[in-house]
């Protein structure tokens, strides 16, 4: 189930999830260092299933600290669930980033698939984005 | 038209006082100007008497909404986060306005806090909530908005508002009925500053503000700063300013809750989506009642309230 995930510059991560079906789905949310970051979220605001989002689009926001963030799709896509549990429990996003805060799921093209691996970062090549912009953003 | 959206360290001063072409304005400008890097525009503008809830919080647990309507109060839902504030003639708000990366809360308050200690003898102190407090009474509360390529802060100051008005018109009758997971104020007592210094002014503030403003940023103009019209931008904000006075937004905007009441042994449980009723439980022996599903919260309002007060005389 679980494969590699690709990085946003603006701190998103994606993820394919196992392709059994005929339609190849992924999965987001924000990294570690964008919840640190934020701090606390308080409040979450997620799309509808079936809306449709191109790349860098506004697909859900988040309020934490008194501020009020978007967060960009990586990739074209159309939502196929979203995280239910972060109606509740916002702060999951906070406690469990790459697991159980977790965002959205969407439907993609095989284009898209594509394009993952070849626009988006590594694990490895965030990381060393991370290090190279160290002055960027204090929240 | 277009020098108004040029980059670089300038002070804007809203003519307005009408909280929606204000918001309006400011989400206008943050979206629309040529930010450059390093650099910070300061936007200055006060409102007429208005109650303004942060973008997920519900107006009802966090005012009196019929208070407000019966006094013509505007109500006013803003982009950023944050809690609930009260803002009249005697409130001066600011914005500051940067590129994503530049945005940084504790510098702006810093400015802030040093030029006011400064010119005013005062000892105003930044919280960790990125409140600013004299002693133990706030008078300045934050809030702000991060897009892509823009970020902004804003927060109020109280000069000379009327803490009287404040009072009632952030005290909910609805607090205790609403349970939702909407972001809560945090409420605090207030002071204005004039009150602790009676040369403190609006006009004195917002000069003295101007000037620091620039030399922060090491702006050797000292006359970058305009004041706005927002009438001569009525086309370009006119979209932000419907949305930001539509009951679709300031209503239906609000996170999903449950209201409950319980008169006598009976307790009745009113859940509502995006402002319109979707379930309601226990009403079915209250003959009066004429609460269904689909209704919009906002308009059944006042008889969900009479509920409540019928409930006193049983």
């Amino acid at each position: 189930m679980c494969q590699e995930r690709y990085f946003t510059k603006k701190h998103e991560w994606i993820q394919l999830l196992d392709a059994n079906k005929k339609s190849i789905e992924v999965r987001v949310g924000i990294s570690d260092h964008a919840q640190r970051a934020l701090g606390d979220v308080v409040y979450c605001e997620l799309p509808s299933v079936g809306a449709k989002f191109k790349r860098d689009d506004t697909f859900a926001t988040l309020e934490s600290v008194k501020a009020v963030s978007d967060c960009y799709m990586p990739i074209d896509g159309e939502i196929s669930n979203v995280n239910e549990k972060l109606k509740s429990e916002a702060d999951l996003i906070n406690k469990s980033p790459y697991e159980n805060g977790w965002l959205i799921q969407a439907f993609i093209d095989d284009k898209e698939k594509k394009n993952i691996s070849s626009t988006l970062m590594t694990e490895k090549q965030y990381k060393q984005f991370l290090e190279t912009n160290k002055e960027a953003g204090d929240h | 038209m277009q020098a108004i959206l040029r980059g670089g360290n300038r002070v804007l001063i809203s003519r307005s006082t009408n909280v929606y072409t204000n918001l309006a304005l400011e989400r206008y400008l943050a979206e629309n100007i040529k930010h450059e890097d390093k650099t910070r525009l300061l936007i200055l503008w006060r409102n007429k008497p208005c109650v303004v809830i942060g973008r997920y919080q519900n107006p009802f647990a966090e005012s009196d909404v019929s208070y407000l309507a019966e006094n013509q109060i505007d109500l006013a839902r803003r982009y950023s986060g944050g809690g609930t504030c009260y803002h009249d003639l005697g409130n001066l708000n600011m914005t500051i306005l940067t590129t994503r990366n530049d945005y940084n809360r504790k510098k702006n308050l810093q400015w802030v806090v040093n030029t006011l200690n400064q010119a005013y003898d005062l000892n105003l102190h930044i919280t960790d909530r990125d409140d600013v407090f004299l002693d133990k009474y706030k008078v300045t509360g934050s809030a702000s908005r991060l897009e892509r390529l823009y970020a902004y802060h804003h927060f109020t100051l109280l000069i000379n508002a009327d803490l009287k008005y404040l009072r009632r018109t952030l005290k909910s009758p609805d607090q205790s009925n609403i349970q939702s997971k909407a972001t809560m104020s945090v409420r605090s007592s207030v002071l204005n500053l004039s009150d602790r210094n009676p040369k403190i002014t609006y006009e004195k503030t917002l000069e003295l503000l101007i000037k620091s403003f620039l030399q922060w940023n090491n702006e050797s103009n000292m006359s970058n700063y305009d004041y706005i019209d927002p009438l001569l931008y009525e086309e370009q904000i006119k979209n932000f300013e419907s949305e930001l006075k539509s009951e679709k937004f300031l209503f239906q905007g609000t996170p999903p809750f449950v209201y409950v009441i319980k008169i006598g042994a009976q307790t009745i449980e009113i859940t509502v989506d995006n402002g319109i009723i979707t379930d309601i439980k226990g009403n079915d022996s209250i003959s009066e009642n004429k609460l269904c599903r689909g209704q919009l919260f906002h308009s059944v309002h006042n008889q969900i309230q009479q509920l409540k007060t019928n409930d006193l005389s049983v």
